[in-house]
């Protein structure tokens, strides 16, 4: 007896879950069923491909080009994922967890310049509402690391309300980046990626 | 190339395998604030300066020897907390004969941080205990808590009531004796009066993962330990050890009391941290762009031909149905179209438009520069929506879209008919059907706190035309105790809801409803339902509301008038011989930041007239806790146990917790007891929750979702 109710006590408040004055109903069939996404755009059977790392959540995964719309290419993984970059440089993602919504970010020839810059980030927060984070960069030459040999090897490091994230890139002598690691979200990481 | 396997391997990896992933995020260097054993912010058996991060809710169960509590808590704006316990004493009949082995009580709490920790001064936080209950509980205090490095925190305090009974060092006044009455009335009379004792302790972080907490307590335990003898209070000095098992859960070993040993689980969810970091669904189609004007795309011949209209609106309903939206119609001109679209109940209002402005971007013919969206629910017009299309190209790419396209688009009523609209074919009638287990649960019952029956619901609807809808649900139990509850209601009012025990026991199988309605929009601004049959569980009939709401105001008015007659226990087709006419004119009235509050007042099912005053706090994702407490001309005396009908209520949608898309919500009514006073119909489809999701203070909170 004294087992049970400890039991039904702990759980009494808990499950308050049902409760339409204390007497209702909770579906539970969603936590069974719930319906698998259909995605309104699929990945292309062929075309460029780059492999995409995100570090932070530990995955790796292919991407192809969907869609490239002035200087912006669109690219979608499988499952739907997609991300889009401007002259290399990313500027959105859309399925990575947390993503970056949409940003202000330098041009390749910015960075060789080695000028300092400001890069604005917009994501949303867990209750969807948008945040904007505005970071004040530095650009320095790299050394070392794994990457191609070009002519341009650099760091980008920025920092906004006491955060601090380092890109780095690999850009060549016509100004595009060859390979580059860059930063996403809290919950993504950075994503790294050569081109195709 | 061969690829399904890394595409395998993708699925689980990217988009839905984001939870799992959370695991290995890097521990937070800082001290998080952890709750006590009363769930609230606080040591071990004491409370803390400190609060919660705002918005979090948890739930907190504790038990040591034979004291055990559950209690939900909501740090309702950044300083002010709340909290609700139900708790436990065991061996309550070990000394004293008493009908009861276990004693059961439930009790309310207010916190407010009156001082934020700086450099120098601590966080400060001034608390009311059991404020509105028994007073078994009842205590107030004042808490200082010092953060020394990033691994100590020291905490002090004075307490009144239980927290100043134990080596008490003053007193303010003398303290006017708890009467452990009906409950529900504030004892203010107490607060702050007689005997002040001190309380102290310290929080020590000894790795990411695991603290170690000790406390002097100033809780004599009078009535459990001396009184009623259930467990011997030894000593002041409480120890224990907590760990952060994952992100959401916290669980701790003690010894309390110098004489019995403890266990705690904390749950934190925290609305501003999806367990996924986001939303776990497919990117957009990016929006196409037109060619240049005045080529042959951009030829206008198309409207005048029906054929070439019939098969752009299919296009269209085509890309729409990926995101689980419905075409029912659309109006062309040559520079214009409107779709009315039915939504999917739970998805992000923001987002069903975006897609579905992105999807007539890339479907329908470059001369069609004008979007309007007109938003459907119940058959009804919500709101309508109208951009321009070449922002919708100009800001695809652009930094700081979401504001950017706010400012361009416009937000309007959408009550006039449309003309001139093709519908798409095979709509009306459309039957749908779907069979889903159920959890009916019981709570707070003193024979039994928890009983349960999980079985089975066969639900259908119906709709006839747009706005009328036949619909009925049907449950048969499989397994449960539901039926082993033998009390009978000492209610003096009509048993409008105190006899749910019999409608539990008889009810297998029942009819839980069945029911006609009919939504309109008579005029701008203006919302109606008219609903007839058996509309909930206990009672049938017929109710009619009309809502006054207009698309970019934060207020509200609702009337809402019906008859009915109360079922039969067995929830079949008939009557028992009690009748009412109940109704309320609503009030709604939304603050900003997502607090709103309404007032509905008017005569409830027992024939009582008095208000109902709920107040809310929701967010953009969907998340809403709130609490509500009806008064009527009722007394305290004849309505009962707890005085007056109050309850909380919590709402949090699946696709939050889960990432992906589905209509499931986990919104439970909390209520401490059910007694027959202040008792309001439940029907289906009311109106104010139903349309104001697609209205400019909801839509704008939200609007980042447009381009998700």
């Amino acid at each position: 007896m004294r087992a049970a109710s400890l039991a039904a006590l702990l759980a009494a408040t808990t499950l308050g879950a049902c409760g339409l004055g204390g007497k209702a109903v909770a579906p539970v069939a969603g936590m069974l069923t719930g319906a698998r996404p259909a995605s309104a755009v699929s990945m292309p059977k062929d075309g460029p491909e780059i492999t995409v790392t995100l570090t932070f959540r530990g995955i790796r995964f292919p991407m192809r080009q969907l869609e490239t719309e002035g200087d912006v290419t669109t690219w979608i993984a499988a499952d739907g994922a997609t991300m889009e970059t401007r002259n290399g440089m990313v500027i959105a993602t859309r399925g990575f967890g947390q993503d970056l919504m949409s940003a202000s970010v330098p041009t390749p020839a910015q960075l060789v310049s080695g000028a300092g810059h400001q890069r604005v980030h917009f994501f949303l927060d867990g209750t969807d509402t948008t945040n904007r984070r505005d970071y004040a960069c530095t650009v320095a030459a790299a050394t070392g690391g794994d990457g191609p040999a070009v002519a341009h090897h650099l760091t980008e490091a920025c920092v906004a309300e006491g955060r601090r994230v380092t890109n780095e890139y690999w850009i060549d002598s016509r100004l595009r980046v060859i390979k580059s690691k860059q930063w996403v979200s809290n919950h993504a990481g950075y994503v790294v990626f050569s081109a195709p | 190339m061969e690829f399904p396997k890394r595409v395998q391997r993708l699925r689980s990896g990217l988009l839905l395998g984001a939870a799992f992933a959370l695991a290995a995020l890097p521990g937070q260097a800082e001290m998080r604030p952890t709750l006590s054993f009363s769930g609230v912010t606080g040591l071990i058996d004491m409370p803390t300066g400190e609060s919660q991060s705002d918005g979090v809710l948890s739930i907190t169960t504790a038990h040591f020897g034979p004291v055990s509590r559950t209690t939900l808590s909501f740090q309702i704006t950044p300083r002010l907390s709340g909290s609700f316990r139900y708790m436990g004493i065991r061996n309550w009949d070990d000394v004293i004969a008493n009908p009861y082995e276990t004693y059961y009580d439930r009790s309310f709490d207010l916190r407010y941080q009156i001082l934020d920790e700086t450099r120098y001064l601590p966080s400060v936080t001034i608390g009311l205990q059991d404020f509105i209950g028994t007073g078994m509980m009842q205590a107030e205090y004042i808490a200082a808590t010092k953060t020394f490095g990033d691994k100590l925190k020291v905490t002090a305090g004075l307490g009144w009531g239980r927290l100043g009974s134990y080596q008490s060092i003053g007193s303010a006044g003398t303290r006017p004796p708890v009467v452990i009455g009906e409950g529900g009335t504030a004892h203010t009379g107490q607060w702050f009066k007689g005997d002040i004792a001190p309380f102290a302790g310290i929080e020590w972080q000894i790795t990411p993962k695991l603290g170690f907490k000790a406390e002097y307590s100033s809780d004599a335990y009078e009535i459990e330990s001396e009184e009623y003898g259930t467990f011997e209070r030894a000593s002041p000095y409480n120890f224990g050890l907590e760990y952060q098992a994952t992100d959401v859960l916290r669980l701790g070993a003690y010894y309390l009391y110098g004489s019995e040993f403890g266990v705690s689980a904390q749950f934190v969810l925290d609305p501003y941290k999806r367990p996924t970091g986001g939303p776990l669904i497919p990117g957009p189609r990016p929006v196409k762009e037109r060619p240049a004007r005045g080529g042959e795309a951009w030829s206008e011949a198309w409207v005048t031909d029906g054929s070439q209209q019939a098969s752009y609106r299919d296009g269209l309903a085509r890309a729409l149905r990926a995101d689980r939206v419905t075409l029912e119609t659309v109006a062309f001109t040559a520079n214009s179209a409107e779709v009315r679209i039915r939504v999917p109940a739970q998805e992000n209002a923001a987002q069903v438009i975006g897609r579905t402005a992105r999807a007539m971007a890339n479907t329908l013919p470059a001369s069609v520069e004008t979007f309007r969206i007109v938003p459907l629910r119940n058959g009804i017009a919500l709101s309508r929506v109208e951009m321009r299309r070449s922002d919708l190209e100009d800001l695809d790419h652009a930094a700081g879209q979401d504001g950017l396209m706010w400012s361009r688009i416009s937000v309007g009523d959408a009550a006039d008919p449309q003309t001139g609209a093709l519908m798409s074919p095979g709509l009306y009638p459309r039957f749908n059907w779907g069979v889903t287990p159920y959890v009916r649960t019981s709570l707070y019952d003193p024979d039994n706190p928890l009983r349960a029956d999980v079985g089975v619901r066969l639900s259908a609807s119906y709709d006839i035309a747009p706005g009328i809808v036949l619909s009925g649900a049907v449950s048969k139990k499989i397994a449960g105790n539901l039926d082993s509850s033998d009390r009978v209601s000492d209610s003096v009012l009509p048993h409008v809801r105190s006899d749910g025990n019999l409608y539990d026991r008889e009810g297998d199988p029942a009819i839980e409803h069945l029911t006609a309605a009919w939504y309109a929009r008579p005029a701008d601004n203006l919302y109606s339902r008219v609903t007839v049959g058996y509309l909930e569980r206990m009672f049938g009939g017929v109710s009619a509301e009309l809502l006054w709401k207009r698309v970019d105001s934060p207020f509200a008015l609702g009337v809402e008038i019906n008859y009915v007659k109360q079922r039969d226990y067995d929830q079949m087709f008939g009557f028992r011989d009690y009748d009412v006419v109940t109704g309320h004119i609503s009030g709604y009235y939304s603050f900003g930041k997502g607090y709103t509050a309404q007032l509905d007042v008017g005569r409830y099912l027992a024939g009582d007239y008095g208000a109902t005053l709920s107040l809310d706090r929701e967010f953009a994702n969907g998340w809403s806790v709130g609490a509500f407490a009806t008064f009527t001309d009722v007394s305290f005396e004849d309505f009962g146990e707890g005085s007056f009908d109050k309850g909380i209520r919590l709402r949090i949608p699946f696709n939050w917790m889960l990432g992906r898309p589905t209509d499931k919500v986990y919104s439970p009514t909390i209520r401490p007891i059910t007694r027959d006073g202040g008792a309001r119909l439940s029907v289906d489809g009311r109106l104010y929750d139903s349309v104001r999701g697609y209205h400019q203070g909801s839509l704008d909170d939200m609007w980042g979702r447009f381009w998700r």
